[in-house]
C-alpha cells in the first residue's frame, strides 16, 4: 500500500504521482510543525512499517516497539523545533534518524559489552538461537527451497548456488558457464515462482489440518 | 490521494539490497523510498526470505551432491570393477547366454528292512545331504492308523521325528534335505510309544 494523506485534512491531500511531491512533504511538516494530530497520524502511518522493518532488519527484534517510538519522537521533536530545514526532503531526514538510531545501538552495545566484560562475563551471554516458532518458520522456509532446488536440473541449481550462496556476479556465472543474461534472469525469476507457489501451496496445505 | 514517494524499487535491486550488494551511490535513493513505501517492503521481505532460504539449503543439496561425487572418484577401482561386470554382464546376454538351470537332485529311495544278527548284510545306504524318501515294508507290522518315525545319528540326537501315515502297505517318509555323513537309526514306534522296528542307515559322502 503506498502512502495517503488523510481526506480529513484537505491540506495535506495532493495528487497522485504529482510532479510537486515535494510540497506534499511540506505541508505534512508544517502540520506537525503546527501541532495538528491528523499530521502526526500521517507520519506515523506512512512511516511506522518501514521503519519497523528497518531497525528489525539490523538490530533485531528486541525492544522494536521502543527504538521505533524513539525514532518518531526525535523526527517529530526536530520537525517542532524547526530543525527540518528541507521539509521537502522528509524522506532522508526520516532516513538519517533512522541510520542514527541504528549506529547509536550499535555503539550503546559495545559500550555495554566493554563495561559488563570487566564485571561480569556472563552478563551479557545471550541465546542468539531463533525463538522455537521463528525456527519452525525458518525449517519451512528451507524445506520450500530444497523442494525447488531439487526440481531445477542440477546445473539450473549450480547456477542459482553460485549466485546466492557463492555471491558470484552475474557476469561471472555467464561466463563461465556459458549462459545469456536472459537464460540467467529467466532461470533466477522461475526458481523464485516456484519458491513462492510451494510455499502458498504448503501454507493452504496446512490450513486444511 | 497519495503522496508521491517515485518509482517502486525494481527487483534486481531488491535482490541486490537484500544480499548486500547494492552499490553505495543507490543506497540513499533505495532506502528512502522503501522506508515510506509498503508495496516495496513486502517485495524485499520475500526477496531475502528466497534468498535465505536458497542460501541455507543450498550447502546441503552441494554436500549431497559432493559426496555422491567423491564416492565415485575415491574408489576408481570399485567403480571399475563394477563397470567391467556390468559389461561382461551385458555382453553374455547380448549374445545369447543363459546360466545353466540349477540341478535339482534326485531323490533317492532308500528301502529299510530289518536286520537280525549279520549287520551289514542288508545294509541301507544314502548319500549325504542328498534327498531321499525312506520306505518301510509294513509286512510283519501290527496295523495301525498311523506310526511315530524317528530318525536319530549315532550318537542317539534326534534328525528326525514325525508322524508318518501308511499307504499301500508300506511307510514312505521323505528326508528332503537328506542326511548329515555317518550312521543313523531309523526307528518306527506304534501308537503307543512301542518301538516296533529299528534300521540302520549309513550315510556316505556323494561319489
Amino acid at each position: 500500500m503506498s502512502p495517503s494523506l488523510s481526506p480529513e485534512n484537505p491540506a495535506l491531500v495532493a495528487e497522485p504521482h504529482s510532479t510537486n511531491s515535494g510540497q506534499n512533504w511540506i505541508l505534512l511538516v508544517e502540520s506537525i510543525r503546527t501541532g495538528e494530530s491528523g499530521g502526526m497520524e500521517e507520519l506515523y502511518r506512512v512511516f511506522s512499517r518501514g521503519v519497523r522493518y528497518y531497525l528489525c532488519r539490523q538490530l533485531g527484534p528486541q525492544d522494536l516497539d521502543d527504538k521505533v517510538h524513539d525514532t518518531f519522537l526525535i523526527v517529530v521533536q526536530a520537525i517542532k523545533k524547526g530543525d527540518l530545514r528541507e521539509p521537502e526532503r522528509l524522506m532522508g531526514f526520516v532516513r538519517t534518524v533512522v541510520r542514527r538510531q541504528v549506529a547509536a545501538q550499535i555503539d550503546r552495545a559495545m559500550q555495554n559489552r566493554r563495561e559488563q566484560v570487566d564485571m561480569d562475563t556472563t552478563v551479557l551471554v545471550s541465546d542468539k538461537h531463533d525463538t522455537p516458532e521463528e525456527a519452525a518458520i525458518t525449517r519451512q522456509h528451507e524445506a520450500v527451497a530444497e523442494s525447488v532446488l531439487r526440481s531445477v536440473s542440477i546445473r539450473d541449481r549450480e547456477i542459482l548456488t553460485r549466485f546466492y550462496l557463492m555471491e558470484q556476479t552475474q557476469e561471472e556465472i555467464c561466463d563461465e558457464m556459458g549462459l545469456s543474461e536472459t537464460q540467467f534472469r529467466l532461470l533466477k525469476s522461475r526458481a523464485k515462482a516456484r519458491f513462492g507457489e510451494l510455499g502458498r501451496k504448503k501454507l493452504a496445505r496446512r490450513k486444511f489440518f | 490521494m497519495q503522496i508521491d514517494i517515485g518509482p517502486h524499487l525494481q527487483e534486481e535491486e531488491l535482490e541486490q539490497y537484500s544480499m548486500g550488494r547494492l552499490p553505495v551511490d543507490r543506497i540513499t535513493e533505495f532506502e528512502e523510498h522503501f522506508l515510506a513505501c509498503e508495496t516495496c517492503q513486502d517485495q524485499l521481505l520475500a526477496m531475502e526470505v528466497f534468498v535465505n532460504a536458497v542460501r541455507s539449503a543450498s550447502p546441503k543439496l552441494r554436500k549431497a551432491a559432493r559426496s555422491r561425487r567423491e564416492w565415485i572418484f575415491a574408489w576408481p577401482r570399485v567403480g571399475w570393477v563394477a563397470g567391467a561386470a556390468f559389461a561382461v554382464t551385458a555382453l553374455l546376454i547380448a549374445r545369447g547366454w543363459t546360466p545353466a538351470p540349477t540341478r535339482v537332485p534326485a531323490i533317492a529311495t532308500v528301502l529299510l528292512q530289518a536286520t537280525r544278527g549279520i549287520e551289514g548284510l542288508a545294509q541301507a545306504k544314502a548319500a549325504a545331504s542328498q534327498p531321499i524318501a525312506l520306505t518301510i515294508d509294513l509286512t510283519e507290522i501290527p496295523v495301525a492308523s498311523s506310526y511315530r518315525f524317528e530318525i536319530v545319528d549315532a550318537r542317539g540326537r534326534a534328525a528326525l521325528d514325525s508322524v508318518v501315515i501308511p499307504a499301500n502297505g508300506k511307510i514312505v517318509q521323505s528326508v528332503t534335505k537328506g542326511l548329515s555323513l555317518g550312521r543313523h537309526y531309523v526307528r518306527l514306534y506304534g501308537i503307543n510309544g512301542e518301538l516296533l522296528r529299528e534300521f540302520s542307515l549309513l550315510v556316505e559322502a556323494q561319489r
